[in-house]
This record gives C-alpha cells, structure tokens and sequence, in this order.
C-alpha cells in the first residue's frame, strides 16, 4: 500500500492554450478510496494517467510511496511500465485477439511468473470476479457488463499496490453500474488496496469513496469526505455540482420577490455576501420543521414530480423556479400560492469570489 | 455448406459463358476465298493502269505491319494514288492474332497484311484462307521462286558485328569460333527462346547450311565435325547457348553492348541492320565482321499478303504492288532492309548492306512447314543446351 | 365420408406443397422487388461477360488444340487436347519452363513480401503511431513507388549496377571504379529488392489505416502491466495488424506472380526465370497452348493466396469489435530515437522515390549515359527542334505527337477510372443490400479475378474474344472502347474492395431514413447515397487511374489505330531506340499519375487506402 502524493502537478497538451491541469496538489492516502469528480473536461483524466505515467506533467512533482517517479525540477521520469500501478479504462481496452484467459495473464506473464502462478492468478482474479466460465471467450463474445469484470480482473491479476480507474462504469446501463459500484466497495475492502476513482457522476463518488477531489478547470475545488462535500461545499461551484436537483441559488440584487426577501434578510442580519444556496431537501413547505431564524418564501406551486420513494414540488415566485423535496407526500396541489421555509444552518453563503462565507456557521 | 455456394454459382456462370463462347467460336467460318474481282492476275496480263483505276473507286485501306516506318509508306502511298491508307504497327504474334480473329468475325481491318512470322502465315493464315498471297504480275519476273509463296516484301539482314573502337578487324574469322572458350559470354543477341525469328533461322541453317556448316567447321578446327545432335546446326546452336551467350531484349541493346564506346573488351554481336544507323545517331562504333566464314549475318523474311474478307482488294493489290516498287519500299529498304524485288538497287545504308548481299545466309521458303514444325525442337534445344 | 378422406390428404399435402412455394416464390418476388438484387443480376451478366469469359477462355486455351497445332497433336483445331499440359508438366524442358521459373517465382514472392513486410510495417507505425518529424508529408512521399511504374527501378538498378557481363555502356558504379558482382547487378536479389520498393506503399497504405483506427488503450493496457515496448510490440500491436498484413501480403502476392518486366529485365542476364518470364516467352512464340496451362498455374496461386486471406480473415472477423468510445491514439514518442528513425525514413524515400525518377529523369538530360561532363548534359530531348532522331525530331515537351497522346491517356484512363469507380460502388452496394447474400459474394468473387491474370494473358484473352461479335454485342475490337473496357475489367478488384468497405462503413441507417421518409430508390441514391460517398468514389477512381496511366501490358496488344496512349508512345520510341525521349515520355506518365492523384486527394479528400478497401 502505497502513498501518492502531487506536489503543484500542471499539464499542458501541446496545441493547447490553456493547461488541461493546474498546479494540482493532492495526497492519497494508503488504502484509501478517492473519487475524482468533476464534470467532463475538467481534467481528471489527465491527472489520472500522469499518477499512472501515460502522460508526464510539465510542472511539479509525483510521488509513490517513497519514489519520486515525475519531478520536472530534478527532470526525473518514470515510464509506465515501471510503476506497478493498476489502470482500468474506460472503454476496458481488452485486447480482442487474446482470450479471457490470455488476456488476464498477460500482466503475470510480463512478470515473468511461472506458468502455474500465472494460472493461479488469472483463475483467481476470474474467481474473484466471478467470470471463471468466461476464460477461453474472445472479449467480442462478452456483454458490456462482462468486459468491464474482465478488464478489472486483467488488472487484479497482475497484483497492483494501487489501482486507477477511469469512469470504468460509464459505458454500462443503470444496473450493472449498481451492481458493479458495490462489486468496487467488495474489491476494496477485500484487497486493501489504495483506489483512485474518476467519475463525473456524484452518486458514484458519493456512495464509493472515502474522500472525493472535486475538480474544475484543471484545478481542484475541494478535497474532503463525501459528506462534508455535500453539506460544507467550499463553494458555489462544488454546491452546485454536489445534488439532484440542483441547489437553489439566490443571487444577491436578483430581480423577483424572493430575491427582495432574501436581500432584507441578509440585511437584517448585516450579513455581506453575495449568494446564497439551500438545498431541495431544506426548503421545507411546512413552517413548524423551520427553526425559529428561518428564511419564508412566497412560491406558488407550479408542478409535482413523484420519484418513486419521494417527490419533487416545482415553485416559482413569477420570474424564477425553486426546487424542494420530500419524503412524504406533499399536502399541496398546483397553483396554491404557499409559504415555503429553509432553516438558517441550512442556508449555504457565498461571498463575491462564490468561496463559501465562514462568519455565519461561526455564530451558529 | 453454405460457404461454397458463391464460388458454385461463379463456376456455374463461368461454365455457361464458357460454353457459349466456345460454340460461337466452332461456328464462325472464314470467309469464302476471293473471287477474282478486278484486274490483274498473278501470272496473265497484268495491267497496272487499270488496277489504279478500280482501286481508287475502293474505300480506304489499313495495313499491319512490324515496324513504324509503315505509317510513312501509307501515308506516301496515299499522296501517289489519292487512295487513303493507314499504317499500323503491329508485332507478328499480334498481327496474326488480329488476323484471325478479324477473319472469324467478318470484321476486317486489316486489308494488307505484311508478316514477319513466314512460318505461321503459311500454316495458319493461308491455309484457312484468311488471307492470301498475290504477286504482282508485271513484277513475278523479278522476285526469286524462294521468295513468291508466300509474297515476301523484304528480307531482314542482320550481321555478326564487332567493335571498331578496340578492334582493327573482326576477331571472329569463322562462326565456329563463336562457340569457343574465347568467346565465352562475348556474342550479344536477342534471346531467341522468345523471338520466334530466331527459332526459324535455326531451323533453317539445318535445311539449307548443313554443307556450309560442316565445311567452315573443318576450316575452324581441322577436323570432321562428329555430333550425337541431328545436325550440324544443331550442334552449333547446343554449343552457341552453351557458351554464356549475352541475352538482351532486342537488338537495340545487343547494338549497344556491342557498339558503346569506352569499353575494354566488348563482345561481338549479331546485330539487325537498321541498327547500324547507331553509328552516327548515338556514336557508337559498330563494324560488320566481314569475310566470317561461311557466313556475316543472315536475313528474315517478312511477307505481305491481303485480307481474304477486304471490302478493297484492289486498294490492297495496289499497295502490295507499291510496296515491290523502288519508290514505295524505299522507307524500310533505306536503313538496311533489302527488297525481294531484285531489280531494286539497294541504296546506300549504314551497313553497307548492298556490299554483302551474297556472304548472308538466304531464308528459304522451302523451309517454312518444318521451321513452323520444329519450333518448339529449337526451343527446347537451346534451352536444354544454356542450362 | 371413408372416400373422402385420402382426397382430402391429398389436398392438404398438395396445400402444403403449395403454401412452400408460395413462400419461395413470395421470397425470390420480394427479393426481386429490391433494387440491389436487380443491380446484382445485371452486374453479373456485365462482369461474366467482360471478366469471366476471357478468363475461362484463356484457360481453355491450355486444353484445346490452337491453330497450327494440328500436326503436333494429331488432332484437329479446337478438339480438347492434353498435350500442353504434358508439355508443361512433364516433359524434358518442363524443368525449365515450368518447375524451376515456379521455384523462383514462390522465392521471388515470398522474399520480397517478407522485405516489404519487414521495412513496410515499422515505418507504418513511424508514419501513424509517433511523433516522427515530417511524417504527413512522409505519408504521401512514400506512396509515390506506387505510381511510378516497376520497370523504372529495374532501369535505375541497371543504370547504377549493370557490369560488365551485359557489356554495352559503363554502369555508373564501374564508371566510379567499381565492378558490381553479378549477384548484385542481375537476378533473384535486385528483383526482390525492387519488388519490395514497389510493395511497400501497399503495407504502409494498408497498415497505417489499420494502426489508425486502434485504440491507443490496447497498448497503453499493457504498458500499465509493465510490458516493455517489445513485449507490447510483439504481443498485442502485430498481432491486431495482422489482419491488414495479410491483406497487403495477399495483394502484393499476386502482384509478384504477374509483374513481367522487371524479371525480364534483370533475370535474363543471369538465366533467371520465372512464370511471367516463361508466360511471355510463350506468348510471343505463339504457344497459346502453353500459355493457357502456365497463366492457369499463375491464376491458382493467386487464388490460393487469396483463399488464404479470406480464411485469417473470416477468423479475425473477432478483432474488430472493439466496444465503448475509444480515445484518439496517442503517439509515442521517439525521444532520441527521432532523429535515427527520421534519417531511416527519409533514406528509404531516397532509395525508393528519388533514385529511380532522378535516374530515370537524369537519363532524359545525359546524351551518353555516365558521362557526366557538363557539355554532356542537354534538353534537347524535352524541348529541342529539329533532331537527328529521324522518326521524332522533337523534343518530348514540344512534340505534337507527345500531347495528343497525353490527352488521349487522360480521357481514356479518366474515363476508364470512372466506371470502374462507380461500379465498385455498386459491387459494394449489392453486398451490402442484396437481400441474397450469394448475389454480393459471387460478385466479390469475379471481380477480384482480374487481379490473378497476368495482363498479358488477359489482353491476349480479350483480343481473341472480342474481335467477334458476341449476341448482341458488337466486335468492339478495333474501337477505343475494347481498351476502356479492359482498362475497367482489369481495374475491378481495387474498386469492388474499396466500394464494399465503404458501403460497410456507411451502413444502412442513411438510406433506411430516407426510405422512411417514402423515398424512393432512385431519390435515395441520388441524395443520400451518392453524396454520401462521394469520396468513397474518388478513392476508388485513384487506383484505378494511377495503374492505368502506367499500364502497358493491356493496351500494347489491344491498342487501335488513331489511339495512341503514352505507354504505346514510350514503347515505339524505344522500338526506334530512341531511349531519351521514351524516358521523357514515362517522366510525364509518372507526372499525370502524380498530379491526378494528388488533385483527387485534394478536390474530394479522398485517399489511396479506401481505395485499396483498407
Ligand atoms: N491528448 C490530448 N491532447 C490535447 N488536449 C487534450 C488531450 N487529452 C485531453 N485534452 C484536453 O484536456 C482537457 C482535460 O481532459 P481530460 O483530462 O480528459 O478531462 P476529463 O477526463 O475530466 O473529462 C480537456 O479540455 C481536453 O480537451
Ligand atoms: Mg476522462
């Protein structure tokens, strides 16, 4: 189990104007889950497969344990095939002329593993993912689902001390991708493994990690447990990425009525920010769940959405929408003008650069 | 099973067409031969004026021969008689391939026909009437028996040939020494296994040179000549291919490996005539071997006959009696050929042909069903004999 | 009711009969009623016509008694006879006619391909996989053997290694001082050598296409698994290539079989001998009988070969199903290697593009070959008045003569180039959409067996066949239109590969939209298909063209008065021996097929590899 560490890690592809990673500074824990999130093209890929040494950065240093294996400075770098990282890819890059089996054994076969060790592994690795009845298929004979356990066995077998995986879920259907999402959470507990883990998908990280990296832009917004990401979100970016629906926000000098409201409320509190964020879950339509500070909107109901275990309610002030959630059905039909309620604690602030506003979670 | 079943229907396919083909070829009969449609007969009298005069009521005519300078003569022919002629080269294997092919079809294009192949003209096209020969009656006099069944147009000397620059006289001074260590990889000229010309001189040599042959072998060597072969010429062929010969592709470039300049020691040659003209077009130096015992070169025959199906007889007649003229063969008779009307005098050439008329060896016509029999024999021969 | 019942069993039994060719006949009506199925029927008929009968004639000439042959066989004209095959298969010379030329043509073939393979793939992965200086314009340079024709290497070879065992002019390394051994100057080895330069577009074409479009994953995968690039090299990259290898292989196969001038020219001097050397020697003295026999053996090679490809690539139809979105292929970098692999590429632009044109162009400057004093330099032979050469005084650029012919290649070929292009298409679009798979393989089947005739063999087939009218079809011979047709037929196996592949690529969907839409047909093709593929159809015009601006085998036998092409024009300068201008002339052939190629790339982005079907 190895430790990684990025120390002000950039990239820029040639052709490119800006860096596809900037100045990223990142500790991985040993045996620890990491998802890095973030929305398409942000560059978690990149960061990815400079851990892995596909791609080399152009500014900073990278570290495995106690091996610096990029470091622009010192002009030290480490080829691929000399880490001993584990890669999943997104589109699994099995290879479709070997079969299962060859295809499985070719990382003991690279290490030059006695040919019984090398079936031991690759039965093992099938085993463990439960395809052994698949081993002398071709990878054209394999369901989506299948290719995916294949790729991750191809990786398994060659025993990696960390194993990278880049959006290896994306290509199935809902699913496989929750069966599959727990198969992960039984990997990692089972081989102890360090787990770097890209997704653009926040149930993903949510349900998978230990900790999750939200990136944007090349740079990273946020490091932190799920939980704290989702209910402390370092700013407006990660509170808008982190939930389904999204985050209500309110933007200071907004025109509408709930935008009025919200402003006489910061005054009334001296607050100086410039937004602020609540959550479908905390804009409660019921005043008695409301603390005692809470914000009162005056929506009207514009639509009901059932989900199956919950709903959403569609509110609107005239000019612009608001989304809540809840549990139970609500006691509300379309068009009636409402009071809705969000509890103070509830109510997420950002300042002009959209960081998140400290002096208010101090008081409370 | 059903892999196979493409490949079945292209076999199907094919086979029908093939069978289709096949009858339609079976069915085609040459055309009948020729009526005697106009004036001039081959052996009564023969009036030229009036064969002009009948030609020129014909449509235009087409005329195949081997060498380019055909397009000149035809087009010379039609400023004389105002009858329009196009010359086309075409090579002898091909030429009697369109031939027939013309012929089955009642399709003619070619109206005259002029052969170097005497050979295959006499076993395949005369005999199936697709075309014949006719000469001239005014100028039967002149053309030698060996030369008038079938009509040759001209003879195609070619000469043992050697360096001028190394050398002050030929180093060859009989044709048996050309099969010796001396000359070992030193002769150049064209491969004959693929030059049908060849394979017919051959044939020839044992026809009508045993004597000489045998002789020059005595004068060389002192000796009878003693030979498991059938011949004297064969024997001679069997060592000539046994020794290395240098092989080119034509005799342009036997021309060259014989005549270019700068070299040390440069090999003889068995060289066309026209190729003499080399001499002062690229400066290379080229001498004929005179006084080669029993023979300097020898000469191949090229034929002329018409089209048996021609919608232009006389047009053809003409052309062929043209063609025997001073005037109308001076275009091929310039750079070396000679004419088989012997009345003709051979104008001056590179060569010198005229000087040794009488020291090349003579085709015969005699010969042509066993040259045309005995291809394959020399062939074989000089094949076995070179490996 | 007892008497009823066998009526009644009989009546449904005939029902049931009736129901099943009610369904047949129903099935063949609805076939039918699908256009491909009446374009198929009909290109059947065309290529039968124009592919499969001179094949089968030629092939019949092996068995039948030609004319002439009567005395010889005992039998007459046209009866069927053994005696070619025994001439060929046992007889005294059929050591030397048949074996030994066989022996040399599988070494000749098998040697250069494995060299071809050897130079052809590195590079393709230079030109598609790495960061290769100049390696866009390398991709176009190193096609350029392609389009000059093979015997100009066989010129530059004798030019520069010629010694003194053919005599004549000094070759320039005596002219340095240096005698080439005969190993060198003629036979097996400078035959390979130059194959393999003439090859080596094909596996680059066909490789790089195929390297292009893998995923740059399969190799990063094993890279992750601490493959070293050997491992990965040997393991996973040659291996997913092989599929395009043998494709080129194949191709270049049947090449090697059937390229004529290039053996000639440098094995005779050294006694080598191969099938076409055998085959034209048999031809040119008339033996049809022997040439039918031998074309047959060089016909089943190639068919073996092609067989064989056909089976690796039914089996490595499983190669191709690579799922999900696959990143762009990344190139590997070459670090210090870079400036080692460019010096090796630009050398073998050097020794494959730049050697034979600068000779073959030099000897269109030099009066006396190797002479290389200045005053012996010249451009008399492209734009001088009045030479000594009798037949042509002018110089190449200025002759009148020289530009008719141009023309009448460009139209001609240009034409040719275009049917056969747009039938390609067709092949492609029967294959794809015929309701009866047979149909499109039939089809797939005739129109690559051109490529398994030798030209001449093919020529000489379609003189005897089409100086004859046939049904309703005229006798085209004597017409410019037999050289077009041949020129097309001879064409078809590039085109019909090229159309299938991109027919295959374009899939159903566009059309079946359009069909939704109550399109008909003809609409259809007019505004979906055939936009759709019109750079489909350039490419496969631009093979097509490039081999017939250059071919001569083809036109040579069948050419017509009043049509003379350039190759005609280059084959009488050298009957006169007029070397320089016929040179000239293969310079401007050389100079048509570049420019026409790299005007078809330009106009309709089209490229040689589709038009390989690559
Ligand atoms: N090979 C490449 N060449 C140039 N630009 C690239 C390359 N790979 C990625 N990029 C760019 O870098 C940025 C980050 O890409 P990537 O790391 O793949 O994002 P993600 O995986 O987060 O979707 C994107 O803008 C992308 O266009
Ligand atoms: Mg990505």
């Amino acid at each position: 189990m190895l430790r990684i560490s990025l120390e002000g890690v950039g990239k820029t592809y040639p052709g490119n104007e800006r860096p596809s990673v900037d100045g990223v500074d990142l500790e991985v824990q040993p045996g620890e889950f990491l998802c890095l999130l973030g929305p398409s093209g942000c560059g978690k890929s990149t960061t990815l497969r400079m851990i892995a040494g596909l791609e080399h950065p152009d500014t900073g240093r990278i570290t495995l344990g106690e091996r610096v294996v990029d470091d622009v400075a010192a002009g030290t770098r480490l080829d691929a095939e000399r880490r001993g990282l584990g890669l999943v890819f997104q589109n699994y890059a099995l290879w479709p002329h070997l079969t299962v089996r060859e295809n499985v054994e070719f990382g003991p076969a690279v290490q030059k593993l006695p040919r019984a060790e090398r079936r031991d592994r690759a039965h093992e690795a099938l085993a463990t993912l439960a395809i052994s009845e698949l081993a002398e298929r071709y990878p054209s004979a394999l369901s989506g689902g299948q290719q995916q356990r294949v790729a991750i066995a191809r990786t398994l077998a060659a025993r990696p001390q960390i194993m990278l995986l880049d959006e290896p879920l994306s290509n199935l259907d809902a699913r496989l991708r929750l069966e599959m999402r727990a198969e992960f959470q039984r990997l990692h507990r089972q081989t102890g493994n360090t787990m770097v883990f890209v997704t653009h998908d926040q149930f993903e990280a949510m349900t998978l990690a230990t900790r999750i990296v939200v990136m944007d832009q090349g740079r990273i917004q946020q490091v932190g447990t799920p939980l704290e990401i989702y209910n402390r979100p370092a700013n407006r970016f990660v509170a808008q990425f982190m939930g389904n629906p999204p985050i209500n926000i309110l933007e200071r000098g907004e025109p509408g009525a709930a935008a009025q409201r919200i402003e006489s409320w910061f005054e009334a509190r001296g607050l100086d920010v410039a937004s602020a964020g609540i959550r479908p879950e905390d804009l409660r339509l019921q005043p008695q769940l409301a603390g005692p500070d809470a914000l009162d909107l005056q929506l009207e109901v514009s639509a009901l959405l059932p989900t199956g275990g919950s709903w959403i309610i569609e509110l609107g002030d005239g000019t612009r929408r608001f989304f809540a959630t809840s549990q139970q059905r609500p006691e509300v039909t379309c068009g009636q003008r409402i009071t809705a309620w969000a509890a103070s604690q509830h109510i997420h602030l950002f300042d002009r650069a959209g960081m998140r506003h400290q002096p208010l979670e101090v008081a409370a | 099973m059903k892999k196979h079943q493409p490949h079945r229907i292209a076999a199907i396919t094919g086979l029908a067409l093939g069978a289709l083909l096949l009858s339609s070829c079976a069915g085609s009969a040459p055309a009948a031969p020729p009526e005697e449609q106009a004036a001039g007969d081959s052996t009564g009298d023969f009036n030229l004026q009036e064969l002009v005069t009948a030609a020129q009521a014909e449509g235009p005519i087409t005329v195949y021969d081997s060498t380019s300078k055909i397009e000149t003569m035809a087009e010379e022919f039609t400023e004389k008689y105002g009858i329009e002629a196009t010359g086309v080269k075409v090579d002898a294997a091909e030429a009697i391939e369109k031939v027939t092919r013309e012929a089955q079809a009642g399709n003619v294009v070619g109206d005259v026909v002029a052969i170097s192949d005497l050979p295959a003209l006499k076993n395949q096209l005369l005999p199936n009437s697709f075309v014949y020969s006719w000469v001239p009656g005014d100028l039967a006099e002149s053309i030698p028996e060996s030369m008038s069944d079938p009509l040759v147009m001209i003879t195609d000397p070619s000469f043992f040939a050697y360096n001028t620059e190394v050398h002050d006289t030929c180093p060859a001074s009989n044709i048996w020494d050309l099969t010796t260590e001396e000359f070992t990889g030193k002769l150049a000229f064209q491969d004959p296994v693929g030059d049908n010309g060849y394979l017919d001189w051959f044939s020839q040599l044992e026809g009508f040179g045993e004597e000489e042959l045998r002789t020059a072998y005595r004068q060389a060597f002192g000796e009878e000549l003693e030979t498991d072969q059938d011949s004297a010429a064969a024997e001679w062929v069997a060592r000539l291919a046994a020794n290395n010969p240098i092989l080119t592709k034509s005799s342009e470039e036997a021309s060259e490996a014989v005549g270019a300049t700068g070299q040390e020691d440069p090999p003889m040659g068995l060289i066309s005539s026209a190729k003499f003209r080399n001499i002062d077009e690229k400066g290379y130096t080229l001498g004929v071997c005179e006084g080669l015992s029993p023979w300097v070169g020898k000469t191949a025959p090229k034929g002329i006959t018409i089209a048996t199906g021609t919608d232009s007889p006389n047009a053809a007649k003409l052309f062929v009696h043209y063609a025997l003229t001073a005037e109308g063969i001076a275009p091929q008779i310039n750079d070396g050929k000679i004419s088989s009307n012997t009345d003709i005098t051979q104008p001056a050439d590179p060569a010198n042909v005229g000087a040794h008329l009488d020291a090349l060896f003579q085709f015969d016509n005699a010969g042509l069903d066993t040259d045309w029999a005995n291809r394959e024999k020399w062939q074989d021969l000089w094949r076995t004999a070179s490996n | 009711m007892a008497v009823d019942t066998p009526e009644r069993e009989r009546s449904t039994s005939r029902e049931h009969l009736a129901i099943r060719t009610g369904t047949l006949h129903y099935r063949a009506k609805v076939a039918l009623r699908h256009p491909a199925t009446l374009i198929g029927l009909v290109l059947i008929a065309l290529f039968g016509y124009l592919i499969v009968a001179p094949v089968i004639s030629l092939l019949l000439s092996g068995l039948q008694v030609g004319f002439g042959d009567e005395a010889k066989t005992g039998a007459a004209a046209g009866d069927f006879t053994g005696y070619y095959l025994e001439r060929v298969f046992d007889s005294p010379v059929s050591s030397i006619i048949f074996y030994g030329p066989l022996l040399n043509t599988l070494l000749v073939a098998g040697s250069s391909i494995l060299l071809a393979l050897a130079i052809g793939v590195p590079v393709a992965w230079l030109l598609s996989r790495t960061d290769l200086p100049g390696r866009r314009w390398f991709s176009g340079a190193l096609i350029i053997p392609y389009m000059l024709p093979a015997w100009t290497f066989a010129l530059a070879w004798t030019t520069i290694f010629k010694n003194r065992s053919s005599a004549g002019q000094l070759g320039w390394m005596e002219a340095i001082g240096w005698e080439p051994p005969n190993w060198l100057a003629y036979g097996p080895l400078p035959i390979v050598v130059i194959f393999a330069l003439h090859f080596i577009p094909f596996v680059i074409l066909l490789v790089t296409n195929a390297m292009k479009n893998l995923p740059g994953e399969l190799d990063e995968a094993a890279k992750m698994l601490g493959a070293t690039p050997w491992t990965r090299w040997r393991r996973i990259t040659l291996p997913l290539m092989r599929p395009a290898v043998l494709s080129a292989a194949t191709l270049m196969f049947a090449k090697a079989i059937g390229e004529f001038g290039v053996a000639y020219v440098l094995g005779m001097p050294a006694g080598f001998q191969v099938l076409s050397t055998t085959l034209y020697q048999s031809i040119s003295t008339q033996q049809a009988g022997v040439a039918g026999v031998i074309a047959a053996v060089m016909v089943g090679l190639g068919a073996i070969s092609l067989m064989v490809d056909i089976r690796f690539l039914r089996e490595a139809r499983r190669f191709t199903t690579l799922s999900g979105r696959s990143g762009a292929s990344r190139s590997a970098s070459l670090g210090r290697w870079r400036g080692v692999a460019w010096g090796a590429t630009a050398g073998l632009f050097f020794v494959s593009v730049i050697v034979p044109l600068g000779t073959l162009l030099l000897s269109t400057l030099m009066r006396i070959p190797g002479n290389f004093s200045a005053s012996n330099f010249t451009l008399d032979y492209w734009i001088g008045h009045d030479l000594p050469t009798a037949g042509f005084t002018s110089g190449v650029l200025v002759s009148a003569q020289t530009w008719a012919a141009a023309w009448n290649t460009i139209w001609m070929v240009g034409l040719a180039a275009g049917i056969t292009g747009i039938l390609g298409l067709l092949v492609g679009y029967v294959v794809v959409r015929c309701p009866v798979p047979r149909l499109g393989n039939t089809l797939r089947v005739i129109t690559f067996m051109p490529y398994l005739v030798p030209g001449i063999a093919f020529a000489v087939a379609y003189l005897s066949l089409f100086a004859v009218p046939r049904g309703p079809i005229p006798a085209l011979y004597g017409t410019a239109a037999i050289l077009i047709l041949i020129m097309v037929a001879d064409e078809m196996p590039f085109a019909s590969r090229a159309g299938v592949s991109a027919m295959m690529q374009l899939g159903n969907e566009p059309e079946e939209a359009a069909q939704s839409l109550g399109a008909r047909w003809s609409r259809r093709m007019r505004t979906i298909v055939i936009p759709l593929q019109r750079s489909a159809l350039a490419s496969a015009t631009l093979l097509p063209f490039i081999s017939g601006v250059q071919g001569l085998s083809l036109v040579i036998i069948l050419a017509t008065p009043g049509t003379q092409l350039l190759t005609t024009l280059s084959m009488t300068l050298i009957d006169f021996g007029y070397t320089h201008a016929a040179n000239a002339v293969v310079v401007v052939i050389c100079a048509i097929a570049l420019l026409g190629s790299w005007a078809t790339q330009r106009l309709f982005r089209s490229n040689l590899a589709a038009g390989l079907g690559g």
